[in-house]
């Protein structure tokens, strides 16, 4: 075999994400090294009231966990964050189904969740707050911000099922139960998967939101909103380390729960899944 | 009941592959289709098949025809088996052992049958794609250059099988190759 023309190779070895097609991973040495950067600038800056140290708000965070109403208004919003992205999940994906079925339907619906994606999350939360009661606000604005995700990319993952597999069910008639579980959801699976990732995400930023503008009694955004007050920094930093920890929990059990689920349906579904040995 | 095509006209756009094309095909005989590409042997199959409509002219058939085929791509469901993809087609519960019989007769081991369909090669594939067809209960079965990825031995032990298993029935075939042809038997229409 010839040399190249030139002695070493024109493209190095990647190990960029991107181009190695591996998912960025969270190492440990990475959140220490961010925990000493606070730390330090927390130091610099000398005043709690402007940024607490981290050791501060880990010791305000486990003085917060001892009251029982900590828990109290953690369990008052996760139970309706959960609730407004469970309800956008059900209606989203009958909304995408029906729409992928009746093209009058997806036309319908269009410009509407045209307009609840391109509306502020504020308007939204005000508009809400003079019809319904404040304690139920975090449900709604959750469920407007995820609907539209939802229904979008499941919408779009009916729409991009394999043609060819929709007509060979065609050909052998196969029953719709079948071409649900066989042809349509293996298809529409990474498209939900991707949705709920974002959503999550979304419902628990907009939620929290939601109950820092609407203020309801015993939630996290009271919390948040009090410690703005009273300008109790420590507070305002360990309520949000609450947030990011219970939204990072949920989204886990979420999707393991989602992957469970899946594995159930690939299994129950399929028909001769059992080997069969001669 | 034969299936009798009468006059028919199909056209894409300002390409038109039939105009006044009229055949018919006998019920229990096999019928081969050849002809260079582009004229209309796949959409003659897809006509027949119920995947296409005729612009104009009479296609008559039994509706309840159960119909059967083999694509020109395997059109398997990846995740799934190669017995849970022949599964999925059979309107009635198959023994296994029937099945396991059947890949046999074609070179499939038990190991292949049990294995998922994205992991297996082109030939395999193409041999479970025509047992997915053989097998299935069907009246008609369409066969779009089935034989086409398999090497020389493999493919006239295919034919062979596929020829005992649709004695007695309606099969149009599709091919560039007269030996094919030849090993199937039954009448042969030139686009």
């Amino acid at each position: 075999m010839s040399k190249p023309p030139f002695g070493k190779p024109f493209l190095r070895k990647t190990t960029h994400p991107k181009a190695t097609g591996r998912k960025p991973t969270l190492r440990l040495w990475a959140v220490l090294a961010w925990l000493l950067i606070w730390q330090g600038l927390s130091l610099y800056i000398g005043h709690e009231i402007l940024l607490p140290s981290p050791l501060a708000v880990i010791v305000r965070l486990i003085e917060l966990a001892k009251e029982p109403v900590f828990w109290s208004a953690v369990w008052f919003s996760l139970l309706r964050i959960a609730s407004g992205f469970a309800l956008a999940v059900t209606v989203g994906v009958l909304l995408a189904a029906f729409a992928a079925r009746w093209r009058r339907i997806e036309e319908f619906l269009t410009p509407v969740m045209l307009l609840i994606k391109a509306t502020p999350v504020a308007s939204f939360i005000i508009l809400v707050l003079i019809w319904v009661n404040s304690a139920n606000l975090s449900v709604i604005i959750s469920f407007l911000m995820v609907l539209p995700i939802m229904y979008t990319n499941v919408r779009d993952g009916i729409a991009n099922t394999d043609i060819k597999l929709i007509e060979m069910a065609q050909v052998f008639s196969l029953p719709k139960l079948r071409r649900v579980s066989h042809i349509y959801l293996p298809q529409t699976l990474p498209y939900f998967q991707s949705a709920c990732m974002v959503g999550l995400g979304l419902c628990w930023k907009s939620g929290i939101a939601a109950e820092v503008i609407g203020i309801p009694t015993g939630s996290i955004g009271e919390r948040l909103y009090l410690a703005k007050i009273y300008l109790a920094i420590p507070d305002l930093f360990a309520w949000t380390l609450t947030i990011v920890l219970v939204s990072i929990v949920f989204e886990r059990l979420f999707m393991l729960f989602l992957r469970t689920i899946v594995i159930k349906l690939e299994r129950g579904g399929e028909r001769g899944s059992k080997p069969i040995e001669e | 009941m034969a299936i009798i095509l009468t006059n028919i006209y199909k056209a894409y756009d300002s390409t038109v592959v039939f105009e006044d094309f009229s055949c018919h095909f006998d019920e229990g005989t096999v019928t081969c289709i050849m002809g260079t590409s582009g004229r209309g042997k796949t959409t003659l199959l897809r006509i027949l098949a119920g995947l296409e409509n005729v612009d104009d002219g009479k296609m008559v058939a039994n509706e309840n025809w159960r119909r059967s085929m083999v694509f020109q791509e395997d059109r398997l469901c990846e995740s799934l088996s190669a017995i849970a993809n022949i599964r999925l087609v059979c309107r009635k519960p198959v023994a296994g052992s029937d099945i396991l019989e059947a890949m046999a007769a074609v070179d499939l081991d038990s190991l292949t049958a049990n294995q998922a369909v994205r992991s297996m090669s082109g030939g395999q594939r193409r041999r479970v794609a025509i047992l997915r067809a053989l097998i299935a209960e069907y009246d008609l079965l369409l066969l779009d250059e089935p034989f086409k990825e398999l090497d020389v031995e493999t493919k006239e032990k295919v034919i062979h099988y596929t020829k005992e298993m649709t004695q007695g029935k309606t099969v149009v075939l599709v091919t560039h190759d007269e030996k094919e042809c030849e090993l199937m038997g039954g009448q042969l229409i030139k686009l």
